[in-house]
């Protein structure tokens, strides 16, 4: 009975000294730790639509799709673990994991991302070469090169037909001439 | 850390169970500090997208044995002095003592698993009988107690909660420097992988068949709640129903581990979840 009453005093002290242990959230915000990785966020003016993300994503939540001469890059939030895998994958660094977690909502629709981009076209047969910002990366790079190529024409040309334009360019006729 | 934060959830939930608040409140509130450490270790309390095929996603912070260390020393201090209170408390143990028997031979037969089979002195533990990630480098005890009743089952958490703390320690210590990640390449599909780690309830049997393009073709976990639950009739048999819950609680079933059935299309992306009826209709054809 003595041993009861004794460990029956020693819990109540536990809670005396524990005194009152509960947050505020949500009535104060309650700022996670900086590593904390909570929904992702997509900066549309870094993004090239390359599709690493959607690639390296374990719930394949991130998919791609052309119509129309726009081509869309969809998050479907709603099976998102907070991996961080896309975010390592992205190239252009365009993808961001905030410290955002109050994510419950009524609509589905809250958590997901929709980005479109202009596809280009071949200029000879009119075949999907890439997005907007995909064949001005590559002028960029080639401009900021040391290669100085006289001409850069052929970037908007499908990969067929530049190598049709190759094979009748005079450069390679001079080679193969005997 | 995972096992450190679930038995002292288990602690809590139980003592909810039987009616036992104030433990309750007190086992939460040092399982905090935990939930705090995993976020700032692996990004997320819960799913830490820790583990990859070939390693683990992301190595520790530079400041970790500063930030760790304190806090499991807390921990330790302020959960011994919890046992210490509760292991002499009369009511709780005259609540919990020959309540939800499983004898030997029954744990046994049933396959019962992880702490529910070491309560009913079971000598099983996959970390020591088949040594996976670093298990086989560090010393600890494996924790069995004979009473085979709710009591040792709380036994067995208490002490492997405590040895837990010392084994986050001496992994600390003996952390070796190196890539966290393995440089695998190609992975032939179709090839079947299988194995068994010991989770806080149980062993957790994983079954992988590769698929083309390093992707996996079927997976399926097999977790610990599936084999715990099916002892529930031998431990119910006989005991009065205000001894239910905390019998079914006393093996921290997870239900949500153990049912599960969700059909994805591919094409469409279209979800399905069946249910009872449809699942007893396609198992018939």
């Amino acid at each position: 009975m003595l041993k009861h009453t004794i460990s029956e005093l020693k819990e109540a002290l536990i809670c005396l000294e524990a005194g009152q242990v509960t947050l505020p959230y949500p009535f104060a915000p309650h700022p996670p730790d900086e590593n904390f990785r909570g929904k992702p966020v997509l900066n549309t003016r870094k993004c090239m639509s390359c599709g690493a993300c959607g690639n390296a994503c374990p719930s394949r939540l991130i998919t791609i799709s052309d119509k129309d001469g726009i081509r869309t890059l969809h998050f479907e939030l709603t099976r998102c673990t907070y991996c961080g895998n896309c975010r390592d994958a992205c190239p252009q660094e365009a993808i961001e994991l905030t410290s955002q977690f109050e994510l419950s909502t009524a609509v589905p629709a809250d958590l997901a991302i929709n980005a479109e981009f202009k596809l280009v076209t071949c200029r000879e047969c009119g075949a999907v070469i890439g997005t907007e910002r995909q064949v001005d990366l590559v002028r960029e790079k080639l401009g900021a090169s040391q290669l100085e190529l006289p001409d850069t024409s052929y970037l908007d040309l499908c990969i067929a037909c530049k190598r049709k334009a190759f094979i009748h360019s005079h450069a390679l006729m001079l080679e193969v001439t005997p | 850390m995972e096992r450190i934060h679930s038995h002292l959830l288990w602690i809590g939930l139980a003592c909810h169970f039987i009616g036992f608040d104030t433990l309750f409140m007190q086992a939460w509130r040092i399982r905090e500090p935990v939930m705090w450490l995993t976020e700032y270790l692996t990004g997320n309390r819960k799913t830490y997208g820790m583990n990859k095929i070939g390693g683990v996603a992301r190595d520790l912070p530079a400041d970790a044995m500063e930030r760790i260390l304190p806090v499991i020393d807390k921990i330790e201090a302020e959960a011994v002095r919890v046992v210490d209170a509760i292991l002499e408390d009369s009511s709780l143990r005259a609540r919990l003592e020959g309540v939800g028997i499983l004898s030997t031979e029954d744990a046994r037969a049933y396959c019962v698993i992880g702490p529910t089979a070491r309560g009913s002195s079971l000598d099983i533990d996959a970390r020591r009988d088949h040594p996976f990630a670093a298990y086989d480098e560090l010393d600890f005890e494996v924790c069995v107690e004979k009473g085979c009743d709710i009591w040792a089952r709380t036994l067995v958490r208490i002490r492997e909660l405590l040895e837990s703390i010392k084994m986050t320690r001496q992994a600390l210590k003996q952390m070796p420097d190196g890539p966290v990640m393995a440089d695998f390449g190609e992975i032939k599909p179709y090839q079947i992988g299988v194995s068994s780690v010991e989770a806080p309830r149980g062993e957790v049997h994983h079954y992988a068949v590769t698929g083309p393009g390093n992707r996996p073709f079927r997976w399926r976990v097999r977790a610990p709640s599936y084999n715990n639950l099916q002892s529930i009739p031998a431990m119910l048999r006989g005991a009065v129903i205000a001894d239910a819950p905390i019998s079914v609680g006393s093996l921290d079933p997870c239900f949500s581990c153990t049912e599960r059935m969700s059909v994805i299309d591919v094409d469409s992306g279209e979800v399905k979840v069946y249910k009872r009826e449809e699942l007893l209709a396609r198992k018939k054809l």
